[in-house]
This record gives C-alpha cells, structure tokens and sequence, in this order.
C-alpha cells in the first residue's frame, strides 16, 4: 500500500502534477530543462497536467471520502452520504417535513359565508414571515362567526416553528372583515398507543407547560380499569382503579376516563399522551436529515443484527420512523431505574420536545420491533425556562449589532445543550466576548444564579427552552 | 488483446506517426505513465474503504463506520480481521461474551460480569475473526452470600440523622472506632461496603414507613444476626440476604450487572508504570508511562535501583521540573547498568487500581455500546488487594478468612 488515505483525500494540485508530469519526461529523455516557459512542450503539458488535476481533485478524493461515513458526511454533496447509506446499509435519508398547524379565521358582523379551496389562503407570521396555506376547503360562517382551518407551511423545515398566539397574523391577500389568531388550547390532542376504545376528557384549570402520560395497569371499563400517570417524564404515579384524576400531581389538570362505544375500553399497557398547554401546531415540521444524523444511523444500523437490542438499536429505531424520523435530532437511553426490562427512550427535536402525536407515532414503531418482555417507553424531556441575565459592556456604537449576536449565539448554546446538558456560566461568557465589539461580561446569570445548570439525572430528562434574556448591554 | 495500462494501450496503437518512432514513443509512454499514476490512486481510493486492502490510516475510520474501536495495543493486522468480521460481533452484541470481548480488545483483560442473578461471566483469551462463545465461563455467584457467616468482630451503626434514605446519616464503630458521618442515596445504591478492619461487608437499608430515627442503633453479630435498638424498629438494616448479587434496593431485578476485575494481572490501564532503564553512559534517564495522567498532581513511588553491571549502591530520585503529563525523569547518583520501577497514581487514587479519565471513558464507552439496553451497569469494581463481598465465589463460613482488602469501585452514572 503505496499511499496514505490522507493522500487519497488531498487533491494534487496542477503544478504538482504538472512537476510529476516534467520529471517523467525527463526519464524517459526529453531535455526538459531546456524547455521554455510559454513554449509549446511546457503549455503542451501544462494543458495536460490541468485536465489530470481535473480528475485528481475532482473525483480521487470524493471516491476515497465517499466510501467512508466520517468523510462522506463532509463533503458538499450529500448525494454519495444518501448513496452509501442507501447501497451498503438500506438506510434511506429522512427528507424535510412539513408544518401543519390550525388557525381561527373570525367573520366580523355583516361579512357574508365565502368557501376557500385548498391552496387559496396563505397565512403570514409577520414576526417571521413564514407563510402558511390552508391544506383544505375552508367555509367563512356569516359574521359574526368563526372557523377552524388547518394550514401547512409554505416549505418543508423546523423553521416553521411560530409561537401560539402570535399576534400580527393575516391574510396575505386579505379578505374583509375576516381576521387571523392561532390560539393555543389548554391541551394538545390526546395521543393513543394501543388497542383500547377508551378515550380522555380533559379539562381544570392546568397551571404551566406539563406532559402527562397516562398509562393502563390493568384491563377493563372505567371502574374496573387501573390507571398511573407519568408528569413531566417522572416515574410513574399509580392512581389506581378511577373514574377520574382530579388535580393530576397539584397541575389543576382534570381527566375524566370515557368508555369506548365498543371492544375493551382500556388495555393494559394502553398510554395516552398530552401536553399542556397544547399549541396551534399539530405537526412539527423538520428539516432535511442532517448529513451527520444520516451518518449515525448508518452506524446504528450494525446493532440491527443482533436480536439483543442495545441503546444504539433504539437510536436507529426512533430516527427511522416513517414520516417523523428526522424530526428526532436526540435520543437517549436509558434502562429505567424502577421497572424492570423497562427502557426509557427519550427523544426530542431541535426546537426541544416534541408533540405528543409525534411521541405516540414513534412509540407505535418502535413496540412491535422489539423482543417479548422488553419494554421500551418513548418520552419527552421536560421544558426548564432559562433566563440568562449580566452586563455586557460594547464598544459604543455597536450595541444593536451586538445585542443580536450575542442573543443568537447564546440561544444556539442553550438549544444545543440537549437533553439532560449542563449549561455554563464560562461558556456564556465565553461566546459573549467572542462577538465583535463586546468589551466585558459581568454578572452572568442563569436563572438568577451565578452557577452552572445541569439539567436532568439518571431518572428525570429535561431540556432547555428558547432562552429568554435580561442581559443590560453598557458601552464602554 | 486488452492493454494493461493505459501507456501500454497507447503504445499499442496503430498510429504510426504518433508512437511509431522514439520520441512520439517516449511522449505517449510520458503521459500514459502519468495517467497510469492517476488509475492507480483511483483503485486505491476505492480500496479505501475495504479492511484488508485500505492503508493503516484508513482502518479509525472504517471502525468507525462499523462502531469498532482499535485498541490501544491492537496491531493493524489483528483490527483489520475484527473489521472483516464486524457483522460476528455485531450479531453478538448485548451477550456477554461480546462485551467481554470488546474490553478484552480495548486491553480491559481479567475482567468478569457479574450479574444481578447470581450469575458471573469471564473469557479466556479471544481470537479475531473466530466465535469467542466456547471462551465463556460462567460462575455461580449466589453461594456467596452465606448470611451465617457474618463479619468477623460485632459491627455498630448508629443513625446520627433522622429521615428517609437520602437523607438519613449513619457511623459505624468497628473495634472501638467510629467512622465519619456517612450519608444514603435512595437513587442508586444504599448498600454500603465496609472498610478495613472488618474488610467488605455490605450492609443494605430497607426503608419501612417508620424512617430512620436518629440515635437507634443496630449492632450485627458475627454471626450474622441484627439487633435494633430505638424508636426506628419500623425500619430494618440487613446484610444482603438475598442469594444473588445485590446492587441497589431492586433487588428483584436481574436486569444489574457490574464488571468486576477482581484479581492479577490487571489491565495495564488499571496501573500506570514506567522502567527507566540505565545503560551506563548517563546519569539522567526520562520515562513514559504506560497511561497518560490528565495533569501532573499524580503521585510517584521510586523503587530502588536494580544495578545489573555489578556495580556499587546507586541513589536515584526524580527530578520534578520534567515532570509531564506522559511522564517524568529519573536520576541517578551516577551512571550505571540496570533499571528503575516507577509506579505513579492520582492524588487521592489507590496506585494499584487507578483508571485515568480518559481510559475509565473508553471502558465505560465500550459497556454502553455493548451492553443491552435494558441492563443497568452500576459501576466498575477493581479489587487490588484481599477480596470484596462476594468475590472470589465461595462460601465464607468454610475457612474464609476477612484479611486485609483494598477495592475501588467506579459508578457508570447511568
């Protein structure tokens, strides 16, 4: 083995190969030295060195990168990643999805009924300026009145991602007296994983962001049916046999159990999921599969082999739900600490946890792919609000530019930071001074604490919101 | 006929005017030779990616891809069969004989699984690309657990903070000496082992509704038996009864595991050491140690010199300003033949039984990858000295004696 791969990925310039190409017509006796430059002989293989570099640089190292998963995932092209993972290990790329999400058209007094064909709505966020069209026919009522329409993003990415109650909604070609609001509910819809006919009311008055997972110990009818509940990804409370859950956990959350019209209403084993508070999106949209996600599932894909699953088996899993998968951009797993053969699977996206729907599809997935008496549980990581407060001192005329840098580079930081991360003070300090025209950082607080926060533990998963800021910006 | 290379190729051409005479001969001969260079490093970018044709700087990464680490140690040709044979391992994995396998490779040698059921796992020595199953052994581990044994001398806890386990604080006295306030945590592991002089007992708190009740005792005879005294009767201590290994308060799950290196040799990541090795001509001779230390706080212990030249008494000592990371140099009173055995640890770390945070990342990596989801690893125990509850197997009340012991155990943090 003559070369390196090192040599392989690093591409022969024209003057080197334009040297080798010198050096071997002067073995083979042509008097190279005395070969002018402009001349013919020196452009003649000059030309020649150019096309040979074409091929050298060109393809000898996207061969040599493209065959390997640490390479292939950094070169420009993404096709030869798609192409090694489609060929050597079955694994087909997750492309961009869409947002999907309801909005409330409200008629005002005197606008007349008007129906609107698929296409024929577009919904602009004015904070963002993403656009939304509504994926069905929608009827306007007579005002006053109001309608539910759903309405899918624009294009396929996470970017879709606009807060509940937006304000600064309208119509892109506007319709009048008929206005815009995307409403959060107080919960999300309830997701279902299993055989049961059995169904949740909700209702109280929920206090903060919570996820609730309600699972079925034992088989029957309200009644006769047992019940625990999960609360922020917590290990499982049992409420035993109930007809309802009155303050579920101290949150003012009510849930009432309804029998199914038929078959067994709740099953052992049975979840229902739900957030509160719920959000005008029903389905979150992602982005293209990253090339190193692509890249890591073709290394979990080994695992596959075996019928023991191990941690990186129910990575593969979770990132290769159809439809959903890219939206998992974290996993980790966890054997639970309480039940045995229980495996906790946390999963979020990269705007933090994901939906309950989102939850149960991959839940659904992954229970039917997994040996006899294992029992994997896919959960979300609990929210933490983090507020980063301080004093950045900025040269004088840069305070704007600033402020904006430093916001995004610490919101980064702190989305980055994943499930059960640790956020550090030093680091925030660090990326502040790393912004041009930034001259100190004081005081740096997370949460008003001069400390480090770590997030989660062994038995709780928890991940970090957008953060919010209270930095005082001073010039120097 | 095919040409061979594309010089030859174009040699061969029937174009007389173009490579009939000598130097249209040697111009195409020239360039097809260039060309010919170019096939080649085009081959061998495709063999890049293939075990036993990629150049040795290749091989990290197809590991990589195949979510195989060379170890340490590895020789290329021993790594590059275990890349060939990826999908063995890999059908294997979650056993017990491919996690032993996987540390064996990463140089964790001697090591054992030693499982919440009573069950305990080792492996000879495995061969790349050959089925390592026939090399398990297995051993019955509950026999250990004889609660008529008891400790040798009455061992006295007495609870200095009332609550729940977490927080509750206890001491013991043992012979007459009372220990330092020790604390409880309900998350993981509330069994507790002893220490010298009454060598690894392991004591477990069971939390009934009464709490624990600060100055209630319980005294455990030697002959196994617990007397409570107090207001805390609700609440029990006992000695692991149960006839498996027990690693935490469930202990009805068989779903526990810890990798036990329970006796000489150790893997050389266990034990950092050097040779300086004199050769006569100088009096100044710098060591490397066989594991790098993360900073220079660590200790070192000089053996005397070992004079080989049949020479006098040489005095040797270190000379602390070259002191690195990756190692120190020794000087001697004057040069001479023969060697000196170093022996270094971290500040506050048993020399004997000393992971370095890198190496202690790389086993806990290996057991991660390797291990099935379900199972919880509690940690890693290295037993340096004299033997630990529940190991060797055996029954402690035929002829066991509890002698002088030093283990060091290291939480997987999962």
């Amino acid at each position: 083995m003559s070369d390196t791969l090192a040599t392989l990925l690093d591409p022969l310039t024209v003057t080197e190969v334009f040297q080798t190409l010198l050096g071997v017509y002067q073995a083979n006796g042509f008097p190279v030295q005395s070969w002018q430059t402009g001349g013919v002989e020196r452009t003649r293989l000059m030309a020649i060195a150019t096309a040979i570099t074409d091929l050298s640089a060109n393809y000898i190292p996207q061969i040599a990168a493209g065959g390997l998963l640490d390479y292939a995932q950094t070169l420009d092209n993404p096709a030869w990643l798609q192409l090694l993972a489609s060929d050597n290990y079955s694994i087909e790329f997750n492309p961009a999805t869409f947002t999907v999400g309801n909005i409330t058209l409200t008629a005002a007094s005197g606008v007349s009924t008007s129906t609107y064909t698929a296409g024929q709505l577009i919904a602009v966020f004015a904070a963002s300026g993403n656009r939304y069209i509504n994926t069905g026919s929608i009827i306007v009522p007579s005002g006053p009145g109001t309608v539910i329409g759903e309405f899918q993003a624009e294009f396929a990415g996470a970017s879709y991602a606009d807060p509940s109650s937006s304000g600064a909604l309208t119509l892109s070609t506007a319709v009048p007296g008929v206005t815009l609001t995307n409403p959060a509910t107080d919960y999300t819809d309830v997701a279902h994983v299993g055989a049961g006919t059995g169904t949740l009311t909700l209702g109280g008055s929920p206090v903060g962001p919570h996820q609730i997972r309600i699972t079925v110990d034992s088989t029957g009818a309200v009644g006769v049916a047992a019940f625990s509940y999960s609360l922020d990804g917590s290990p499982d409370v049992s409420a035993g046999v109930v007809s309802t859950i009155s303050d579920l956990g101290g949150t003012g959350v009510n849930v009432t159990f309804v029998n199914g019209g038929s078959g067994t209403s709740f099953v052992i084993g049975d979840t229902y999921l739900f957030n509160t508070p719920g959000s005008w999106i029903t389905t979150q949209g992602s982005d293209i599969e990253s090339n190193d996600a692509l890249a890591d599932r073709c290394r979990s894909r080994w695992s596959s082999l075996s019928p023991i699953p191990t941690s990186s088996f129910y990575e593969l899993l979770v990132s290769s739900v159809p439809d959903v998968g890219s939206q998992v951009t974290q996993v980790i797993v966890l054997p639970d600490s309480v039940v045995n053969d229980r495996v906790n699977i946390v999963v979020a996206g990269p705007e933090g946890a994901l939906p309950p729907d989102t939850i149960a599809l991959i839940q659904t997935y992954v229970d039917p792919r997994v040996p006899l008496t294992e029992v994997p549980l896919v959960v979300s990581p609990s929210e933490l609000a983090i507020e980063i407060g301080g004093i950045v001192t900025v040269t004088g005329a840069l305070v704007t530019a600033v402020q904006g840098a430093v916001e995004t580079a610490l919101s980064n930081y702190v989305l980055g930071a994943g499930i059960n991360g640790t956020l550090r003070i030093a680091k925030i300090i660090e990326l502040i001074m790393e912004v041009t025209g930034t001259v100190d950082a004081a005081s740096i607080t997370i949460n008003s604490a001069s400390t480090n926060v770590t997030m989660g533990s062994t038995t709780t998963f928890i991940i970090a919101e957008q953060p919010t800021f209270t930095l005082t910006y001073v010039t120097a | 006929m095919a040409s061979s290379s594309i010089t030859q190729w174009l040699q061969n051409l029937p174009i007389p005017w173009l490579v009939g005479e000598t130097n249209g001969r040697a111009d195409v001969t020239s360039y097809g030779t260039v060309l010919d260079g170019q096939v080649d490093l085009l081959k061998e970018a495709v063999k890049a990616r293939m075990p036993g044709e990629a150049p040795s700087d290749a091989l990290p990464y197809i590991g990589n891809d195949r979510k195989l680490i060379q170890g340490p140690n590895e020789t290329d040709e021993n790594f590059t069969i275990r890349l060939q044979t990826a999908w063995d391992d890999w059908a294997r994995a979650g056993t017990a004989v491919e996690l032993l396998t996987q540390l064996y490779w990463q140089g964790f040698t001697g090591a054992w699984l030693v499982q919440q059921n009573g069950i305990g796992y080792g492996i000879d020595t495995p061969v790349a690309g050959e089925d390592p199953t026939d090399q398990l052994q297995t051993l019955i581990l509950g026999q250990n657990y004889n609660i008529a044994a008891g400790p040798k001398v009455p061992i006295l806890i007495t609870i200095t903070t009332t609550g729940a386990l977490g927080t509750m604080r206890f001491t013991t006295t043992v012979a007459g000496t009372t220990s330092v306030v020790h604390t409880t945590d309900p998350g993981t592991y509330f069994g507790w082992s002893m220490s010298a002089p009454v060598p690894y007992t392991r004591i477990t708190f069971i939390e009934n509704t009464g709490g624990f009740a600060a100055g209630d005792t319980y005294t455990i005879g030697v002959d196994g038996s617990i007397t409570a005294t107090g207001t805390g009767e609700s609440t029990d201590i006992t000695q692991s009864t149960a006839p498996w290994w027990t690693f935490d308060q469930h202990n009805d799950h068989c779903s526990r595991f810890a990798v036990v290196f329970p006796e000489a040799p150790f893997p050389s990541a266990m034990t950092t050491v050097a040779t300086a090795v004199f050769d006569g001509t100088t009096g100044a001779v710098a060591v490397t140690w066989n594991n790098a230390f993360p900073d220079t706080t660590y200790h070192i212990l000089l053996a005397p010199a070992t004079v080989t030249d049949g020479g006098g008494p040489v005095a040797v000592g270190l000379d602390g300003g070259t002191k690195t990371q990756t190692g120190i140099t020794v000087n001697a009173s004057y040069p001479f033949v023969g060697t000196v055995e170093l022996l270094a640890w971290q500040d506050g770390a048993n020399p004997f039984a000393d992971f370095h945070p890198a190496d202690l990342a790389r086993l806990k990596n290996i057991i991660r990858t390797w291990k099935p989801a379900r199972a919880l690893c509690v940690g890693i125990a290295c037993i340096a000295q004299g033997r630990l509850w529940g190991w060797p197997v055996g029954l402690w009340a035929t002829g066991s004696t509890w002698g002088p012991g030093s283990s060091v155990f290291y939480e997987m943090g999962e």
